[in-house]
């Protein structure tokens, strides 16, 4: 059973696991992988992060867990403790031991400096936040503090780790039951604890596939509302050019109408020429010689 | 605005007939969908529902460019129009 723990422990062959495998790996170590990484980079990202958590003290990832109040068992492996403090976006770090908070730095991606000041570090913590998540933690805080004072009130319970699978040895197994019941007993649970595993193990793996579908889909829908807004943009331009089009038409059919109806200018020429009591009546109270034609526009009724 | 005449007119019913065409069609897929939903078997009932959370949780930051972009032709259709009317 030692052997096969064993086994079962060990860390899968990188190389050997296919690209959605790979990806779900390095999730499940606490990084925020690209989909469309390459295999190489995929590699290389969780080569580090794998090198790092052998690094990494595991009292000062229970110190942060314990302090994001995550659930996790207190036997939990280093790989649990990362996936569950990548899940913590906290930017306070009040009650934060200064281990932890070095822990919470390197796994979030900070070079550490031997004695740099917590404050500082805390300073970087929060600036290698982006500006977007910084308004989103804001909208939430908000919403947070709504939602707490009309919903729930804050809880101050110490926080305590999951309780811990315990399964009785062979000898009270024997003692509570006898040999052959305690020894079947022992056996059944061993049969059933590798089933449950292996349960585990596939639903674990419908799991991943239905996200997969689930973004898939996403994508998919995303895709096609794209297309959407962009044949809209093409009906609304093409709209655009049409209005456009259609008020050049009526701007040139209007020059025209009023041309049409001006006189042309030797007719003016004429109408100035003429003595002046034979004018017509529509050019009384004009000045001798004063721009006959611009006087007959003027004289005409507007449209 | 010239005054009524045909093409006035004929834009107007045409607006009138295209908005109302749009509106019953809308609603009642809407209301079909949720008719065969509450009659459908567990398993269609769950990918319809699905279906409408998959619509729901559209992002519309995703396409804030686009409708950015929409808006602004939507803008200067609007001024296009008005100088029609001038």
């Amino acid at each position: 059973m030692s052997g096969q723990a064993e086994s079962r422990s060990q860390p899968p062959s990188l190389t050997d696991l296919p690209d959605d495998e790979l990806l779900a790996y390095g999730r499940d170590l606490g990084l925020d992988l690209d989909v469309h990484a390459g295999r190489g980079e995929l590699l290389r990202l969780i080569r580090q992060r794998q090198e790092l958590l052998l690094e990494l003290d595991r009292a000062a990832m229970l110190d942060v867990v314990v302090w994001a109040r995550c659930p996790v068992r207190r036997t939990a492996g280093k790989d649990v403790l990362a996936r569950q403090i990548a899940k913590v976006h906290r930017a306070q770090f009040d009650g934060l031991s200064d281990r932890g908070l070095g822990v919470l730095a390197r796994l979030r991606g900070l070079d550490m400096c031997t004695g740099e000041p917590r404050a500082e570090l805390e300073r970087r913590l929060k600036k290698v936040e982006g500006f977007r998540a910084k308004l989103r933690r804001a909208r939430r805080g908000i919403a947070a503090a709504v939602i707490s004072r009309v919903i729930a009130r804050e809880s101050s319970q110490e926080y305590r780790f999951l309780p811990e699978d315990e399964s009785h040895s062979l000898r009270e197994e024997i003692k509570d039951e006898g040999v052959v019941g305690g020894i079947a007993r022992k056996i059944r649970g061993a049969a059933d604890d590798y089933v449950r595993e292996k349960m585990d193990e596939i639903e674990t793996r419908i799991d991943r596939k239905l996200d997969e579908i689930d973004h898939r889909l996403g994508e998919w829908r995303d895709r096609e509302v794209a297309n959407r807004l962009k044949i809209l943009k093409i009906t609304l331009l093409v709209t655009i050019l049409v209005a456009l089009v259609s008020l050049g038409y009526d701007v040139v059919q209007d020059r025209l109408g009023e041309q049409a109806q001006a006189p042309s200018p030797g007719r003016a020429a004429e109408v100035s020429a003429m003595p002046r009591e034979s004018q017509p009546s529509l050019l009384e109270g004009e000045e001798p010689g004063g721009g006959a034609s611009s006087d007959v526009r003027e004289a005409e009724p507007t449209r | 605005m010239r005054g009524s005449d045909l093409f006035e007119l004929y834009r107007q019913l045409l607006a009138v007939i295209g908005g109302s065409y749009a509106t019953v069609r809308l609603v009642n897929f809407v209301w079909r969908f949720q008719l065969a939903t509450r009659s459908a078997p567990r398993l269609e009932a769950m990918a319809r529902r699905y279906l409408v959370l998959q619509v729901l949780r559209v992002r519309i930051s995703r396409f804030a460019l686009d409708l950015l972009h929409i808006a602004l032709l939507v803008l200067v259709l609007g001024w296009l129009i008005r100088l029609h009317w001038h």
